[in-house]
């Protein structure tokens, strides 16, 4: 157990924490708009521009990279909302054929690079399944700014985001602008996937979008504690996840925070089930 | 013949999975499609693991196994916890797709899968990929044999089932009111989804699997008013894109099944822009 004391293994922890946090707050407003597999859309969807910005600038630079995903990846969701409202197929549809072409189009640029022979291409290959252990210091400074402009907005936003997902007509009258807070929340959405990329994987990322906010959703029916929840549950997947991709050697830690944040899930179904239970042993005394 | 088997290999995937892919996009569950593909790795790495060879009847059980299992989850979820639908489906695939990989990196060495061959698959490995019986006859690939096996139980599922699934897809109460179960049918067809992702992920990948089965009855769809039609669009441009997608793919040198996929999009977004368009015009005329 000398590991937990050691600065790299701190750093990961920092880096995942913060990724978690910020994925499990976003995730929140998804789930309210029922909108929750857009994370995985939005997670497939940023490969390409991970390897469009890479074969652009020639390095690893997490920022440019994260600068890449977020653009494809809203790129994605704006598809989306495009062949929903210009076609007669159903949203369901337009996010199965936005994920998959644009993870079809990730492979490609994904082999062309390989078969190129370029340098420092080492470790893109982990983007599918995520690598914390990889994280650098630079890293997670990167990553540490990004979440806290994503939590600053948040912040100063709340009230109108809430506004407008509960009542959009009514924060029309009150002059709030629905597509504008919208594009906002997707936005958001598109950082919080790109910056997590590394850490969970495309693959996973989509689960730490909705894992917690579906956990925190069962124990709370208003909005704010349902994020101060879901950050909560969030960082102790995150937490227990990178634990146990440490414990055991060569552990990818996407499927590992993924297991432990549903684990926490199944318990918040169960504390839900017992404190029915005991209300109504409470109300039959 | 290089260039045959793989188009073959390619069309029959491209094939099965539009006639299966356009029951999927009609009964408005595409994201499903995701989910099973992913979900049933885990079944497949523990059959492996149990009977460590590759290709047998037991991997097939174990990925229908858990394709089944993962449709069962998703509704109980639905149907007993306090959850949107989408939210089930996402969380049950994640968690199952994770325990696959998390098996499959503690038992790195042991079993014949990666995490590449999971992801991508190489349809450019076909060809080696030869079945030689006992007696030292070339077969040809095996990719080839059981694509074409399970061409054949599609096509039989579809003869039996095609106007069940029809009713169920688009009037579930009529359909139960003639005597069709609705339910069954619907597991039935998680099962040929099932069974099609684990025949087929060995040479395009599981992941990209997915693509096979939405983009051309998606393509099709934009274009067609019944079903008959959309099936025999859908196969007819997924094998087109397929040809297309080998010389693109062999030209430029990069990975088949990819170009394969974003040929299939593109030819998607060509499609829903000129369908956009005549509908614009359509309009202004009258």
């Amino acid at each position: 157990m000398s590991f937990l004391l050691n600065p790299v293994f701190l750093l990961v922890l920092l880096g995942v924490a913060l990724v978690t946090t910020s994925a499990s707050a976003i995730g929140c407003f998804l789930y309210v708009q029922r909108n929750a597999l857009i994370g995985e859309t939005l997670a497939h969807g940023c490969l390409p521009g991970i390897y469009c910005a890479f074969l652009l600038g020639g390095t690893r630079n997490l920022l440019w990279l994260t600068l890449g995903a977020t653009l494809s990846g809203l790129l994605s969701s704006l598809l989306v909302d495009l062949i929903v409202t210009k076609t007669r197929l159903n949203r369901d549809a337009a996010m199965a054929i936005v994920l998959s072409s644009m993870f079809g189009f990730g492979v490609v640029l994904l082999s062309f690079i390989q078969q190129a022979g370029l340098p420092n291409q080492n470790g893109l290959e982990d983007l599918f399944f995520g690598n914390a252990a990889a994280m650098s210091k630079n890293d997670v400074m990167t990553i540490g700014v990004l979440s806290s402009l994503i939590w600053m907005t948040l912040f100063a936003n709340f009230r109108k985001i809430q506004l407008v997902l509960f009542d959009s007509e009514f924060s029309e009258i009150q002059g709030v602008r629905p597509v504008v807070l919208r594009a906002l929340i997707s936005t958001l959405a598109a950082v919080s996937v790109a910056i997590g990329i590394q850490t969970a994987g495309a693959i996973l990322m989509a689960a730490l979008l909705i894992a917690p906010a579906a956990s925190a959703r069962l124990w709370t029916n208003r909005l704010a504690p349902m994020i101060v929840l879901a950050i909560i549950f969030g960082l102790i997947g995150g937490t227990l996840g990178t634990l146990c991709s440490y414990l055991a050697p060569k552990m990818p830690t996407g499927p590992w925070v993924v297991v432990c944040m549903t684990a926490l899930f199944c318990f918040s179904v169960l504390g839900r089930r017992v404190s029915i239970w005991a209300s109504r042993f409470r109300q039959s005394l | 013949m290089i260039a045959f088997y793989i188009i073959l290999v390619g069309s029959l995937v491209a094939i099965n999975g539009s006639i299966l892919g356009s029951f999927m996009m009609l009964r408005r569950m595409s994201m499903m499609c995701d989910a099973i593909v992913h979900a049933v790795l885990p079944g497949l790495v523990i059959a492996y693991l149990i009977t460590t060879s590759r290709g047998s009847l037991a991997m097939m059980a174990g990925a229908i196994g858990s394709g089944i299992l993962a449709t069962a989850i998703i509704e109980y979820v639905q149907q007993k916890i306090r959850i949107s639908s989408e939210a089930a489906i996402g969380l049950t695939f994640t968690t199952l797709f994770s325990i696959g990989i998390i098996l499959l990196a503690r038992f790195a060495g042991q079993v014949e899968l990666d995490q590449d061959c999971v992801l991508f698959g190489e349809l450019a490995y076909v060809p080696l990929d030869l079945w030689i019986t006992d007696f030292g006859t070339n077969m040809g690939p095996y990719p080839i044999w059981s694509l074409g096996l399970l061409t054949v139980a599609v096509v039989v599922f579809m003869l039996v089932g095609y106007r069940h699934l029809l009713a169920a897809t688009f009037d579930s109460e009529f359909a139960e009111q003639t005597g069709t179960k609705v339910r069954l049918w619907h597991y039935a067809l998680m099962l040929m989804v099932s069974l099609f992702t684990v025949t087929s992920f060995h040479s395009v990948g599981a992941v990209m699997v997915m693509g096979f089965f939405i983009l051309p009855p998606a393509t099709a769809y934009l274009f067609t008013k019944n079903v008959r039609s959309l099936i025999a669009v859908a196969c007819s441009t997924g094998v087109t894109c397929v040809i297309l997608g080998y010389y693109v793919a062999f030209f430029f040198n990069v990975s088949i099944a990819g170009a394969i996929i974003m040929l299939n999009g593109s030819i998607f977004g060509v499609a829903a822009i000129v369908q956009s368009l005549k509908r614009i015009r359509f309009n202004l005329v009258s």
